[in-house]
């Protein structure tokens, strides 16, 4: 429930596609994508973005300024909880980590990928006569 | 990208000077912001760029702080709405605790949110509702001190009804967050004015009476008393309208001993106990009534919109034969035999119809108090049985009783 209703919201993300990925695909799935990375662990905004660039392999590069709006946004909503950590070398930085509510909805929001995706590519897929 | 005298700043001042966010909420997006574009700088200069260039390229990608600042400020603006409603929905939840509670603690005297009892109130003189009044397992929410308790909410009612329209408002805005909550703030509340409604009683039994036509032709006069039942009619399932049950009467109904106590539009509708009634029905189901004596409601009038039952004392100079099919109550039992720790039972019993040439009379009410109610469904009278000597040992045949509580059955039993 927790997912889908936050998920649903408008979801404003600026994203650079790299060539093999169209902006518009990845739009509204901003949110996904964020509560898997913090699903490896917690870490701050530049951390969060750094993990979507690596783990995208460069194919879809985040505006980093609507990160943070849509990290508050996630914070208000319960499913991400945040707490100021100092740093050894340089500012303190706010920590982002996953709560109880926020695996939940990761995991209704992948299984509504797993099925998103599975009836792209089927509707895609050349018919066999 | 857009070198100039440190664009890092530049952009963390843009934000700064953004006043839609509070200050705490604003230091905190500097704060955080500035250190993801000292990382992304630092990464940048690892790369090889000058520290200016690095800092303009990290500025570039994040993007406008126009933009970055317009999402969290509208993000602001609903959490500030978010907590208006939090807030409005809580002072209603309290307003409701205290007119909730102000309805339960009305039946207390002296309690500065209740209205004493007039000088014309009077405790009811019936054992009956007295120990009706007094048994927990009768009322959903009462603890009556005295049978009888005039009970009013005071400001309860009026402060109870305001709040309910603005959390009402409320739900209607903001869906379901307190909506259960709600549920049982009505509940209590409705409960508290239910039982206001069903407690109040008026004054001492007085004399005077109406006849009412017989449906069984004839004439059935009345013992010196009648009861006059008040009813919330709209608030009647037109079940109930067509056949009153004790639970109905408790629930929707006050009683009057007396048409006089009536107050208001049903006074001018009842002066001095002389007034033309229109007869609504000959209930199946009677009732157990407020008397001295043995008694039952013998019919259901409607006054207005008032629903006005007589009361029909025995013993009856020509009481109807016992009919098969319809169900009466009496209270012409010795409280003693039945009554269990002073609870009021209520005792079902299968009474047959009068047999050909046989008595048709119940015992006399002499000696027998109220106190305890008999509802008895008439039966056919068996075929081939002797003419009975005894009216309590063959008419009247108990099959079953319990205390008015859960899983006590609604209905009398089925007669073979």
């Amino acid at each position: 429930v927790i997912g889908s209703r936050y998920l649903v919201r408008r979801c404003r993300v600026s994203v650079v596609a790299t060539g093999r990925v169209s902006g518009d695909v990845l739009r509204g799935h901003l949110d996904l994508l964020v509560l898997a990375v913090l699903d490896e662990g917690g870490g701050h905004g530049y951390e969060i973005a750094q993990r979507l660039r690596e783990r995208s392999e460069g194919v879809f590069d985040v505006g980093e300024g609507t990160l943070y709006p849509l990290l508050h946004r996630l914070e208000r909503d319960h499913v991400v909880a945040s707490r100021w950590q100092e740093g050894t070398a340089g500012p303190r930085r706010r920590v982002y980590r996953l709560t109880g509510a926020g695996q939940e909805a990761l995991a209704a929001r992948r299984g509504e990928w797993a099925v998103l995706t599975q009836s792209v590519e089927r509707v895609l897929r050349p018919a066999t006569s | 990208v857009t070198i100039g005298a440190d664009p890092i700043a530049a952009y963390l001042d843009s934000l700064r000077r953004d006043r839609r966010l509070p200050r705490r909420r604003r230091r905190r997006v500097v704060a955080e912001i500035e250190a993801h574009l000292r990382d992304l700088a630092a990464e940048a200069e690892a790369r090889g760029l000058p520290p200016a260039e690095a800092a303009a390229w990290a500025v570039s990608q994040f993007g406008e702080g126009q933009l970055v600042a317009d999402q969290l400020a509208e993000l602001h603006h609903h959490r500030g709405r978010r907590a208006s409603q939090l807030l409005a929905v809580s002072v209603s939840v309290a307003g409701m605790v205290l007119a909730a509670t102000a309805g339960l603690l009305g039946v207390r005297d002296g309690h500065p949110l209740t209205q004493l009892p007039s000088a014309q109130a009077a405790f009811i003189h019936s054992p009956t509702l007295a120990k009706i009044a007094t048994t927990p397992a009768y009322w959903s929410c009462q603890n009556l001190k005295e049978p009888g308790e005039m009970v009013n909410p005071g400001f309860a009612g009026p402060v109870g009804c305001t709040v309910t329209v603005q959390f009402q408002q409320v739900r209607s805005q903001r869906g379901t967050v307190f909506e259960q909550m709600l549920k049982v703030f009505e509940f209590v509340f409705s409960s508290a004015n239910r039982r206001r409604l069903t407690v109040r009683v008026f004054g001492p039994l007085a004399s005077g009476g109406v006849q009412a036509g017989n449906p069984n032709g004839g004439v059935y006069p009345h013992y010196g008393q009648q009861l006059a039942v008040r009813c919330l009619q709209s608030k009647l399932p037109a079940a109930a309208v067509r056949s009153l049950t004790v639970s109905d009467l408790r629930r929707y109904c006050t009683i009057a001993t007396t048409p006089k106590a009536l107050s208001g539009p049903q006074r001018k509708q009842l002066p001095g106990g002389r007034v033309v009634l229109r007869l609504l029905h000959w209930p199946k189901t009677v009732f157990v009534s407020a008397g001295a004596g043995c008694s039952e409601i013998s019919a259901v009038f409607s006054v207005n919109r008032t629903v006005v039952a007589s009361l029909l004392e025995w013993p009856d100079p020509a009481p109807p034969p016992l009919t098969a099919g319809t169900h009466v109550v009496s209270t012409c039992v010795y409280p003693g035999d039945f009554a269990i720790d002073g609870a009021v039972p209520v005792i079902r019993v299968v009474a047959v119809a009068s047999p050909p040439g046989g008595p048709t009379q119940p015992p006399d009410a002499v000696g027998m108090a109220a106190g305890i109610s008999l509802v008895y469904r008439v039966a056919p009278y068996p075929a081939n049985q002797a003419h009975p000597t005894s009216w309590r040992a063959t008419y009247v045949r108990m099959v079953s009783w319990c205390i008015r509580a859960p899983g006590c059955p609604t209905n009398p039993p089925s007669v073979r």
